[in-house]
């Protein structure tokens, strides 16, 4: 009977989080907000180490257990993820990549090799894929946009006023988006952005002017994103 | 004033008046149906007519959406021509959001439009909007900004200058706008 070497374990496990802490570098740019690259690398190993575990011991893989978790596990994320695109607010293709490569690399341990490792590979390439997406519009990653908003706060004045009202600023994009961090919910439609935030996240701001806190924001993604200014 | 006579100038006026007259307490849906027009084209200036209160609205509450029923009550008109004129020059005000602190909005991303606007907290007052003063208000610049005029709101909008003019002084009266000249 197959065990688990400690050490063999170890390292994978510490590989596993090089490797995601690598892809969060290079996807945010280099923009590293300790908090969120946590709560990051803890859903990933949700995620991760039972398909791990289970490739390993195949044996002991119960089915229906194993599906009810990653129900649970994954059911919040996605179902908000389908709900967006559902409305509009996000493109397809970024919903589909994701959950297409999960699944993919999910569903491994019910299968034989060599359709196993096909199915592995063509996982890693859709995940793959979902990270060249992401990395192509910046604000798609949280930790880039809340330095990004930091940023922008900077400039914006201080001890503005709020209003909970977003505000709406007429910017053409190529792609529809939405990107969400605490307190500041960013929705790029096809001729218009929507900067919504927080009367909580406008104080921890330094309250600044809530207009040029949106332009300054909007810009700094276009420019990221290669795209031209707006005025 | 300008949006009641356009209400009145509409061309089934005559019609759903005098079928409200009949058939008091009937839904926008059900007048519609009875005159083979389209429910939008019999809500509009029932809202407005409720508005200036030659109609009342009853709202009964059931399974889905609530049901407005109207009633006619009548009443006369009269038509100050100067103040309806002058308020044409308020196109030009420069205007933005006045950033009150008992001022709330709910509102619809999607649809890019405010619904209502809340007085006083949650427990205030709500004030419903129509499309046009809801679709008006979601293009107001926020507080502190360097402003918008009410014909530039208006025309982003897709509104006619009469109906930015009506929205932005009902806002203004409410003190969700404050005009910077």
């Amino acid at each position: 009977m197959k065990t688990l070497n400690p050490m063999a374990l170890m390292l994978a496990l510490l590989v596993m989080l090089v490797l995601y802490f690598a892809i969060h570098l290079v996807v945010n740019r280099g923009r590293i907000v300790l908090r969120y690259l946590v709560t990051a690398i803890l859903y990933s190993f949700v995620v991760g180490l039972p398909v791990a575990y289970f490739s390993f011991f195949p044996e002991r893989l119960d089915p229906l257990l194993y599906v009810v978790y990653y129900v649970a596990v994954l059911s919040p994320f996605f179902g908000v993820e389908v709900y967006r695109s559902l409305k509009g607010r996000q493109t397809w293709t970024r919903v589909l990549l994701n959950l297409g490569g999960v699944v993919l690399i999910l569903s491994s341990p019910f299968l034989e090799a060599p359709t196993k490792f096909i199915a592995i590979l063509a996982g890693l390439a859709l995940v793959t894929a979902f990270f060249a997406y992401n990395f192509r519009y910046p604000h798609l990653n949280p930790m880039w946009l809340a330095k990004a908003a930091e940023k922008a706060a900077m400039d914006a004045g201080k001890d503005r006023k709020f209003s909970p009202k977003p505000v709406v600023l007429a910017v053409e994009s190529r792609r529809t988006s939405l990107a969400r961090i605490r307190g500041l919910t960013l929705i790029f439609k096809r001729r218009s952005a929507v900067v919504r935030m927080t009367r909580d996240f406008h104080d921890r701001m330094g309250r600044p002017n809530m207009e040029q806190f949106a332009r300054k924001l909007v810009n700094l993604i276009r420019e990221e994103a290669g795209e031209s200014r707006i005025v | 004033m300008i949006d009641l006579i356009r209400a009145l100038s509409s061309e089934h006026i005559f019609a759903i008046v005098d079928y409200v007259k009949k058939n008091p307490g009937q839904n926008a849906s059900a007048i519609a149906a009875a005159l083979n027009i389209h429910p939008v084209t019999v809500q509009r200036p029932l809202e407005t007519l409720t508005k200036y209160g030659f109609v009342s609205v009853e709202e009964r509450r059931s399974v889905g959406r609530p049901s407005h029923n109207y009633t006619y009550l009548g009443g006369s008109l009269t038509i100050d021509l100067d103040k309806l004129f002058s308020d044409f020059a308020l196109k030009d005000r420069l205007v933005r959001e006045s950033g009150h602190p008992d001022i709330s909005f709910s509102y619809d991303v999607d649809r890019e439009t405010v619904g209502a606007v809340l007085v006083g907290g949650k427990s205030g007052r709500k004030i419903k909007l129509d499309s046009y003063a809801g679709r008006f208000l979601w293009l107001v610049p926020p507080p502190d900004s360097e402003g918008k005029t009410v014909e530039q709101i208006g025309r982003e909008a897709g509104l006619p200058p009469g109906e930015a003019i009506r929205a932005f002084l009902e806002f203004q009266e409410l003190g969700v706008l404050e005009v910077i000249r």
